[in-house]
């Protein structure tokens, strides 16, 4: 594309650096911002910069924070000896929109992946176990990805607490709620079949 | 029993265009070298399994110049027929049956088979291991429920555990990690090497049942033996972990068994003459049709240069045998009219001669 002004051009790069973002929606968010007040698109520039130089990482879950400390971690009313191992943020958001965990969480910022370059060490692991050991934690849930790459990430942790007196548990796999049998896939289904509940624990919910 | 009833080609390899008519059980493809006998084979091929038998870029599918293919054609089930298109353009292939695209391709495959039996397959015999692995593997795919989930499991932990193994400089590796790969693929293993061993067991018979009838000869016995390359990866695994660092791979496992190909207890990679292994591989793919046959599939078979290397006597106890077979139906290629006709025409009663 031929801009006739060094300045739009610079601005559509640098948008079509974001994902998901081409040479044209990037024009055309420049257009946009170009129609706008100066007050309002510096705001927004400047919520994008502060963002990123204010950010912090909590330095117990290393979940993200706007203090050391994250929101949950200082919450008084978390159960801070149960503790949820997730891959990341997004896992966070997700769980914390159920409304039905009451404890604190543990990121660890990806998967054991040796082939994507990640191994133990590139992990938040180390400070996994000595988070357990501090707060005398009674139960570590695991909420991975069903993958090979979860799989492995799982076990791996599991033995890492092997022989010390705490409950490790995964999140429940099986057919989702609101699906249909005839539509599930039959390594989902034939594992749900082979992992079945007793009616009472499904009922009480 | 499915049948391919006719085929149109659009811009696939050497064909512009080109629309063919088989009316009887029995097609024989003739023509000069380079007309294009084996590419219409394996557009047959293309329809029954979606890809290529030879070729495995659908970019080189496309003749010369052109940006995309379409291969269409008629099956007739029993009375009913169904017309399977497959168009592949810049880089995108889309499949339907009738007028209505697949939502995912895979949904196609199984629908129609086909055997093909091509002068490259001798690599099984003489080749390296990995093409007796993927031999034996594809029969056991659609033989054995599960098989495919757990050699695709195997294959993702081994390229995992092969990686992490890679990443070690100098500095001690992490055995807890090393232990639950090793653990994963033991679990995916045993049950691969269990699987292998069963279908060795009784291919044999098969294989030796065709080759005697093949070759006319009760003088030649052929055999097959199972070579894992561990029977316990579990142990292999435990005993090996200081190689395995040392060597940054993974050096136990089905990923590296293979099989040897015995005819009177010689070798046949070493010893057997061309028409020896030849008759050897042709009785190896009829015992795989006569095993998917037990599961009821009766396939379409593609002989490509099939009167190649072969004897008189050996072609003619090879059409006889395959009129005793239950086939869909036969395509086969061969420069000659003449010598298809000369060969087949006292054992099958109805041929037709497609000369390209």
């Amino acid at each position: 594309m031929n801009f006739s002004s060094q300045l739009i051009e610079e601005a559509v790069n640098a948008f079509s650096k974001l994902p998901g973002i081409g040479k044209k929606t990037a024009l055309r968010l420049v257009m946009h911002l170009l129609k706008e007040d100066k007050e309002e698109v510096l705001a927004i520039t400047g919520a994008i910069g502060k963002m990123r130089s204010e950010i912090r990482f909590c330095i117990h879950c290393n979940n993200v924070s706007d203090h050391d400390e994250c929101n949950i971690c200082r919450d008084a009313f978390r159960n801070k000896r149960l503790l949820c191992v997730v891959e990341n943020m997004r896992d966070v958001i997700s769980i914390e929109a159920t409304q039905q965990f009451s404890g604190v969480y543990h990121v660890l910022g990806g998967l054991l992946a040796p082939l994507d370059g990640i191994g133990p060490d590139q992990l938040f692991l180390q400070n996994l176990r000595d988070r357990v050991i501090s707060q005398e934690a009674e139960e570590i849930i695991m909420a991975l990805n069903p993958t090979i790459e979860g799989d492995t990430t799982m076990f791996y942790i599991s033995k890492m607490f092997a022989g010390m007196d705490i409950k490790l548990t995964s999140i429940a796999r099986g057919v989702s709620f609101g699906a249909e049998l005839e539509y599930t896939d039959e390594l989902t289904l034939a594992r749900s079949i082979s992992k079945r509940l007793p009616i009472d624990t499904y009922v009480k919910m | 029993m499915s049948t391919l009833e006719s085929i149109t080609l659009t811009q696939f390899r050497n064909f512009p265009h080109a629309r063919f008519s088989f009316r009887e059980k029995i097609v024989g493809i003739t023509g000069l070298n380079g007309i294009g006998k084996t590419n219409l084979l394996d557009a047959i091929y293309y329809l029954c399994f979606t890809k290529s038998y030879f070729q495995s870029r659908d970019k080189y599918n496309v003749q010369h110049h052109q940006n995309g293919f379409r291969i269409s054609g008629i099956f007739m089930n029993g009375q009913s027929p169904e017309e399977v298109t497959c168009v592949w353009k810049d880089g995108k292939k889309t499949f339907s049956s009738g007028k209505v695209p697949y939502e995912k391709i895979s949904e196609h495959i199984g629908k129609y088979s086909a055997v093909m039996i091509a002068p490259d397959d001798s690599d099984i015999i003489t080749g390296s291991g990995e093409y007796r692995r993927k031999f034996f593997d594809g029969i056991l795919c659609l033989k054995e429920a599960g098989y495919l989930e757990h050699l695709l499991h195997y294959n993702k932990v081994l390229q995992q555990k092969n990686a992490y193994l890679k990443m070690q400089y100098g500095s001690a590796p992490d055995h807890n990690l090393l232990n639950i790969y090793d653990a994963q693929l033991a679990a995916h293993g045993a049950f691969l090497i269990e699987k292998r061993m069963h279908l060795t067991s009784r291919l044999p018979e098969w294989v030796s049942h065709f080759y005697r009838q093949v070759s006319s000869n009760t003088e030649e016995a052929p055999r097959i033996a199972y070579e894992p390359n561990t029977t316990d990866p579990a142990a292999s695994y435990r005993n090996g972990r200081q190689r395995e660092t040392e060597a940054k791979r993974t050096l136990w496992g089905p990923h590296l068994d293979d099989w040897s190909f015995f005819i009177n207890d010689s070798h046949c990679k070493a010893h057997a003459s061309q028409g020896q292994k030849k008759s050897f591989l042709i009785s190896l793919k009829l015992s795989q049709i006569e095993l998917l046959s037990q599961s009821d599939i009766q396939p379409i078979l593609l002989l490509d240069d099939i009167f190649e290397k072969l004897d008189p006597v050996r072609l003619r106890n090879l059409f006889n045998l395959l009129q005793q077979q239950r086939f869909a139906q036969i395509f086969m290629t061969h420069t000659n009219a003449e010598d298809i006709m000369k060969f087949t025409k006292d054992i099958f009663k109805d041929i037709q001669i497609e000369a390209l």
